[in-house]
């Protein structure tokens, strides 16, 4: 409790008098009630709430319009005195004092919480502090143990809150990208268990034409055997057969060499030869026999000729043949192209076409 | 064409066909895939989705928790300043958005209507500040009184003898009434 109070200066009045514990200053205006609270206020705290002024020793000064005041109260005997002043150099310095000595912040503070740590509250200064400053005040003066736990438990809710709602927000961003992607994609008919069976299909059809050309192209390889082997034996006999003809032949000619005359005769016109002819008549026994040894042998000559009409038959069915052949397999051509790889048509056309292998 | 040329060229269309349905079943087992990944996404958020239930949950009792027990603390500051309120009730509420955000009502309740702190007139805002400066622990409260009515002013002084603190007030009124113990009047 402030019992005295003393003045220099401030606001022009000089005080000196004990201040009640409880006490009503009455009177008129500009009497000093107010300097009076506002001296305590000074003396106690450095600066003056209440009132318009700074909290700088400086402002002070100027709102006052002073170079110089000074306040002390005494508080359970103790005199606490601060004077602040501006020099002739403008300079404004604080002077603190305990009973009249000078004393640093830190021990004027201390002082001061030994006598009971006077506290004058600036309302209009907390009124104007923020709501979250204001409720810290407040708590601060009404501590509510249990509301630091439980702010803990709300800051940890939310954190949780913060987090899960993190996660539910990237599950949703997966699901909206695979989404996306999924609707970007076109997707085929039918099941993977549907598609699986006719890849399985496509594998036998394969596998069965596979067998096809596999089997086409033995027997493919078999005609071609026989076709070499007719070849060869063609060509065997037909140097047989040139072989032999060269023979009779040659025979022919020197049995015809023999009734050439000895002489050397000139046989250049037609009289010539009919008058030899005529000197040669076949009608002696060796004439005859030599006519028919080269009649023989003619005839074996004759028979030693290729069967020129037979072979020609038998390119010209060969040829019939492949037109067919060819025919069927543009069929084929076209009902493959068409997408029919397993119709009955082409089933058909496939066995048509075997009829004509190896002939064609 | 020979007739193995067309077979082979039959297998090459199968073969073909055969290589648009594999391509097929990669597009479906693709599709599989996002579809499972879809699914399990959506697990997931909707697993989160009771797990945020639930947070958001023990958020809000804690929020409510705290309001409760902040509750009780404004009712505590509220019983001291009406202890010294010459009528009415003090009014201290306290609210805390999702953000964090503090809001602090401060007013006076009279025949119940509650005025803010800065709604209070010139006499009511000079009692109001005297007793929010006993709440908040001033050992001396000074009261600038000039603004208060002759009544305002007795019962604000019956309240604040109470007090063990030291009171200063400040008036240029005639006091016509009978000043309660253990107030002194100094005329200045």
């Amino acid at each position: 409790m402030i019992t005295h109070i003393r003045t220099k200066g401030f606001k022009g009045l000089d005080i000196d008098e004990d201040i009640p514990d409880k006490v009503i200053y009455n009177g008129k205006n500009r009497s000093g009630k107010s300097t009076r609270s506002e001296a305590i206020a000074f003396a106690i705290l450095g600066h003056v709430p209440f009132s318009l002024t700074g909290k700088l020793p400086s402002d002070i000064l100027d709102s006052f319009g002073t170079d110089s005041i000074s306040s002390a109260v005494t508080i359970k005997g103790v005199e606490f005195g601060r004077k602040i002043w501006r020099n002739d150099a403008g300079k404004v310095s604080t002077s603190l004092q305990i009973d009249k000595k000078r004393a640093s912040a830190d021990i004027f503070s201390m002082a001061l919480g030994r006598v009971g740590a006077p506290k004058i509250v600036d309302v209009s200064q907390f009124m104007a502090q923020s709501d979250a400053k204001k409720v810290d005040t407040l708590f601060d003066l009404f501590p509510n143990p249990e509301l630091s736990e439980i702010d803990q438990e709300i800051s940890n809710a939310k954190e949780d809150v913060s987090r899960i709602e993190k996660q539910k927000d990237g599950a949703e961003s997966t699901i909206t990208r695979l989404t996306n992607s999924k609707n970007a994609i076109e997707k085929p008919a039918g099941t993977i268990a549907e598609i699986q069976a006719s890849i399985l299909e496509y594998d036998n059809k394969i596998a069965y034409v596979r067998e096809q050309i596999k089997q086409d192209e033995i027997k493919e390889a078999e005609r071609k055997a026989i076709i070499e082997g007719e070849r060869q034996e063609r060509e065997r006999a037909e140097k047989e057969a040139a072989d032999m003809r060269v023979i009779a032949e040659t025979k022919i000619n020197v049995i015809e060499e023999s009734f050439l005359p000895d002489d050397e005769i000139t046989l250049k016109t037609d009289e010539d030869w009919t008058r030899h002819n005529i000197d040669n008549m076949p009608d002696s026994p060796e004439m005859a026999k030599n006519d028919r040894i080269i009649s023989g042998l003619e005839q074996q000559i004759s028979k030693l000729d290729p069967p020129c009409i037979e072979f020609e038959n038998f390119d010209q069915k060969k040829s019939d043949y492949a037109i067919v052949s060819d025919s069927i397999l543009t069929i084929i051509e076209a009902l493959t192209g068409a997408g029919c790889e397993a119709c009955a048509a082409l089933v058909v056309a496939k066995m048509e076409l075997k009829k004509f292998k190896g002939i064609s | 064409m020979s007739d193995i040329e067309t077979m082979n060229n039959i297998i090459t269309g199968l073969t073909q066909k055969k290589k648009n349905l594999q391509a097929d079943v990669e597009v479906l087992l693709k599709l599989s895939g996002i579809n499972e990944e879809i699914e399990k996404a959506i697990q997931d958020r909707d697993g989160y989705n009771s797990v945020l239930i639930e947070a958001k949950k023990r958020r809000d009792d804690a929020k409510k928790k705290k309001a409760g027990s902040v509750s009780k603390t404004m009712s505590a500051i509220a019983e001291k300043m009406n202890s010294v309120l010459p009528h009415g009730k003090a009014v201290f509420s306290y609210d805390e958005d999702d953000d964090g955000k503090r809001t602090m009502l401060i007013g006076w309740e009279n025949e119940g209507k509650t005025t803010p702190y800065k709604g209070l007139s010139g006499g009511e805002g000079k009692i109001f500040d005297a007793d929010l400066a006993h709440v908040l622990d001033a050992n001396i409260i000074i009261v600038e009184a000039a603004e208060l009515d002759s009544e305002n002013l007795e019962k604000t002084l019956i309240e604040l003898a109470n007090l063990d603190k030291q009171v200063i007030v400040n008036t240029c009124h005639p006091i016509k009434f009978k000043i309660p113990e253990p107030f002194v009047k100094m005329e200045v």
